[in-house]
C-alpha cells in the first residue's frame, strides 16, 4: 500500500462504446488512474464483453485496472480486471468465480454494518459516496466519515467517491486508498485529463493526519 | 464536566450514552462475573493481557485507578433500553428518505427528540385505545423508569412494562428482565437469588424473541454460572448479539473465538470481530485488535495500522493504548520515532496509574525544555479528554 490515495475513475452510463473511448483514454492517458469503473447502459452479455474487448486494452495499456459493473462470465470473456456489484447482489457467486485472479469490489452500502458484512468476505475494495442508483448523491459529510472509519480499523482497503474536485483533499485526509471521482472529470471545464492531473496534484499535496506523527 | 466513577454497585447506575455498558455492568455485577466486555475506555481487556510484543517488560500489573469521564455525548439521557428503530450503529442518515408514514410512531419520535411530555401523551393515548400497543407501553415504563417529565417512578415503570411483556413487546420484556438485575444486584438482599432467576427467565424470553441485547446478557448469565455445557450455548448468543452489531457482544465473541471457548479457536474470525467492536466504538477492543496487528495474531502484522488504531484508543483515554503508544514512538516502529509525544502519552498513562519503569528509562534524557512541551501536550490531550473533546 503506497502513503498517498490513488484515484479511482468512474466512467458515464456507456451506450456508444466506440464514442465512450476517447475521453477514458484521454484521462487515462498520462497514467494516474490506478482503476476504471465501466458500466454499460446496454444489457445484452454478448453486445457488454465486446465492448469490454475494444476498451480494456487501451486502459490497460495506461496502467489503469478496468473493473466493470457486469456479470463475472463477461468480465473474464471481455479481457476486465473484475467486477464491481452492488452489495445485495451476487457477490459470492462473483467471489467464487474471480477470485482470487481478478477483482471484486463492492459499492451500494447503505449502512455501517452492510459495509461490515461485505467487509468480511474475500472482497478487494469496497465503496462509499457513490451516485445511488436513481441518480441522487450520498451526503459528502456522511462519506467522509464513512470512509474515515472504515480506514482507522479496517484493512480491506475503501474508495471514497466525491462528486466535486472541490472535495478531493477532504476525502484524501480521511485515508481513504482510493478516491472515486466520475461526472465532476468528465464536465471539467478543461477536459478530463486535466481534472485527473487536478485531482492527483490535490493527493500529492494532502497529508493523512495520525499517519506520520500521532495526536497533534 | 469531570466525575469520578464511583466503585462499587452504584455504578450500576446507568449513564446516559454508554447504555449498553450499563446493562452489561449490571448483569456481570448480577451474576458475579468480572465485568467483561463492557465499555473499555477505563478498564483493562477482561481476557488477561496478552500485549508483549517484542518489547522489554510489556507486561505490567493493569490499574484500577479512578479514572475520569468524559461528559457524555449525543444520546438522549433517556437511552437506555428502548432500541432505535435502527441498530445503534447504523444512523441510516444515508439512507433513501421516505414518505412521512401515517402508522409512524410519533410517540417514540417525540421521546427521542426529548419532547417527553407529549411523547408521554402520545403513549397514553395509544396504550388506552389499543391493549395490545406493547411498544407504547414500553415507552410509558421508560419514562418512569427514567422520570422524564413525570415523577420517577419504578412502580409505575414495572407494571408497564409488564404490560408490554405481557402484550408480547421483546423491548418491554428485555427492561424487565433488566430491572429485575438491577433489583438483584445486592447479593445479600432478601429474594435475590428468586430475583436474579426471575431475571434470567426474562432475559430467555426477550432473547428468543430476537432481542439482542438481551440475548447478550444471557450469554453472561450463561458464562457465569460456568458450567461447560452452558459455554457453547453463551457463544451461539454471543453470535447473534454480534451479527446485530452489539459491540460488547463482539468484543467477547472475539474473546471467545481467540481463546477456544465454547468454539473451535479460530484466529482470524476473532480478529473480524475483534474489528467489528472496534469499529463500533469499544475501546478495549480498538487495543486488543492493536495489539492483534503489531502482533500478526489472525490478521497480517501491520505495524503502522497497529501503531493508528493506539492512537485512536489513547486519544479516548485509555491508559494501556497511551503506555503501547509512548514505546511505539520510543522503539519508532509504525510510527516515526518521537520522544516527546513519546514521554507526553507515558505522561498520560502515568497518571492513570500505569507506570512504565522502562519507558522512564528510555526518557530520562529528554532536556528540560522537552520534559516541559511534553508536559504541555500531555495537559492539553488530557483537557480535550475530560471535555469530551478527543474523537
Amino acid at each position: 500500500m503506497t502513503d498517498k490515495a490513488q484515484i479511482y475513475l468512474v466512467s458515464r452510463t456507456i451506450d456508444d462504446p466506440s464514442g465512450a473511448m476517447a475521453p477514458l483514454a484521454e484521462a487515462c492517458d498520462g497514467g494516474g488512474v490506478a482503476a476504471v469503473l465501466l458500466s454499460f447502459a446496454f444489457t445484452d452479455e454478448r453486445e457488454q464483453t465486446k465492448a469490454l474487448k475494444t476498451i480494456v486494452p487501451v486502459l490497460q495499456k495506461a496502467g489503469a485496472a478496468v473493473i466493470a459493473r457486469t456479470s463475472p462470465l463477461v468480465a473474464v470473456r471481455g479481457g476486465a480486471d473484475g467486477v464491481h456489484i452492488d452489495t445485495h447482489g451476487a457477490v459470492q457467486e462473483a467471489i467464487d468465480t474471480l477470485k482470487p485472479d481478478r477483482i471484486v469490489g463492492v459499492g451500494g452500502l447503505r449502512t455501517r454494518h452492510e459495509a461490515m458484512e461485505a467487509g468480511e468476505r474475500d472482497i478487494d475494495y469496497l465503496m462509499f459516496g457513490e451516485p445511488r442508483a436513481d441518480g441522487s448523491l450520498p451526503d459528502l459529510d456522511t462519506t467522509i466519515e464513512r470512509a474515515a472509519w472504515w480506514a482507522e480499523i479496517f484493512a480491506v482497503p475503501c474508495v471514497g467517491f466525491v462528486h466535486d474536485l472541490d472535495n478531493v483533499a477532504a476525502m484524501a485526509e480521511t485515508g481513504a486508498e482510493f478516491i472515486g471521482v466520475g461526472e465532476a472529470v468528465w464536465s471539467h471545464a478543461e477536459g478530463p485529463a486535466a481534472a485527473i492531473a487536478r485531482v492527483r496534484a490535490i493527493i500529492a499535496t494532502t497529508d493523512v493526519p495520525g499517519r506520520e506523527a500521532p495526536g497533534r | 464536566m469531570t466525575r469520578e466513577l464511583p466503585d462499587g454497585p452504584s455504578s450500576v447506575l446507568p449513564r446516559a450514552g454508554v447504555r449498553q455498558a450499563a446493562v452489561a455492568v449490571a448483569a456481570s455485577l448480577l451474576l458475579g462475573l468480572p465485568a467483561a466486555a463492557q465499555d473499555g475506555k477505563d478498564k483493562a481487556p477482561a481476557i488477561p493481557f496478552t500485549g508483549d510484543f517484542g518489547l522489554p517488560g510489556a507486561s505490567g500489573p493493569r490499574n484500577a485507578l479512578p479514572r475520569t469521564q468524559p461528559a457524555p455525548t449525543g444520546a438522549p439521557p433517556g437511552a437506555r433500553f428502548l432500541p432505535s428503530p435502527v441498530m445503534p450503529s447504523d444512523s441510516g442518515a444515508d439512507d433513501i428518505p421516505t414518505l412521512p408514514d401515517f402508522t409512524a410512531d410519533y410517540a417514540f419520535a417525540d421521546y427521542q427528540r426529548g419532547f417527553y411530555k407529549s411523547a408521554f401523551e402520545g403513549a397514553s393515548l395509544r396504550a388506552a385505545r389499543n391493549p395490545r400497543d406493547g411498544a407504547a407501553m414500553t415507552l410509558l415504563g421508560e419514562i418512569y423508569a427514567q422520570g422524564l417529565g413525570v415523577a420517577k417512578d419504578l412502580t409505575q415503570a414495572t407494571a408497564w412494562y409488564r404490560r408490554a411483556d405481557a402484550a408480547g413487546d421483546r423491548n418491554g420484556t428485555f427492561a424487565l428482565a433488566m430491572l429485575a438485575v438491577a433489583e438483584s444486584a445486592d447479593g445479600a438482599a432478601a429474594g435475590a437469588e428468586e430475583k436474579r432467576k426471575a431475571a434470567v427467565a426474562l432475559l430467555e424470553k426477550a432473547a428468543a424473541a430476537g432481542h439482542p441485547l438481551a440475548a447478550y446478557n444471557l450469554a453472561l448469565s450463561l458464562l457465569a454460572a460456568r458450567r461447560a455445557d452452558d459455554v457453547s450455548r453463551a457463544v451461539s448468543l454471543l453470535e447473534k448479539a454480534a451479527a446485530a452489531e452489539v459491540p460488547d457482544a463482539q468484543y467477547a465473541l472475539a474473546v471467545m473465538l481467540r481463546e477456544g471457548q465454547g468454539v473451535g479457536r479460530d484466529a482470524a474470525r476473532a480478529a473480524q470481530w475483534m474489528a467489528r467492536a472496534a469499529a463500533n466504538g469499544n475501546i478495549a477492543a480498538q487495543v486488543e485488535l492493536a495489539i492483534m496487528l503489531f502482533n500478526g495474531n489472525g490478521v497480517e502484522v501491520n505495524e503502522e495500522r497497529a501503531a493508528r488504531l493506539f492512537a485512536v484508543a489513547a486519544a479516548r483515554g485509555n491508559a494501556i493504548a497511551q503506555n503501547r503508544l509512548a514505546r511505539i514512538l520510543v522503539a519508532g516502529r509504525g510510527l516515526p520515532k518521537d520522544l516527546v509525544q513519546a514521554a507526553a502519552w507515558h505522561l498520560m498513562a502515568s497518571a492513570q496509574g500505569r507506570t512504565d519503569t522502562w519507558l522512564d528509562t528510555a526518557l530520562k534524557n529528554l532536556t528540560p525544555e522537552e520534559r516541559k512541551r511534553a508536559e504541555l501536550l500531555a495537559r492539553e490531550r488530557t483537557d480535550d479528554i475530560n471535555f469530551g473533546l478527543a474523537p
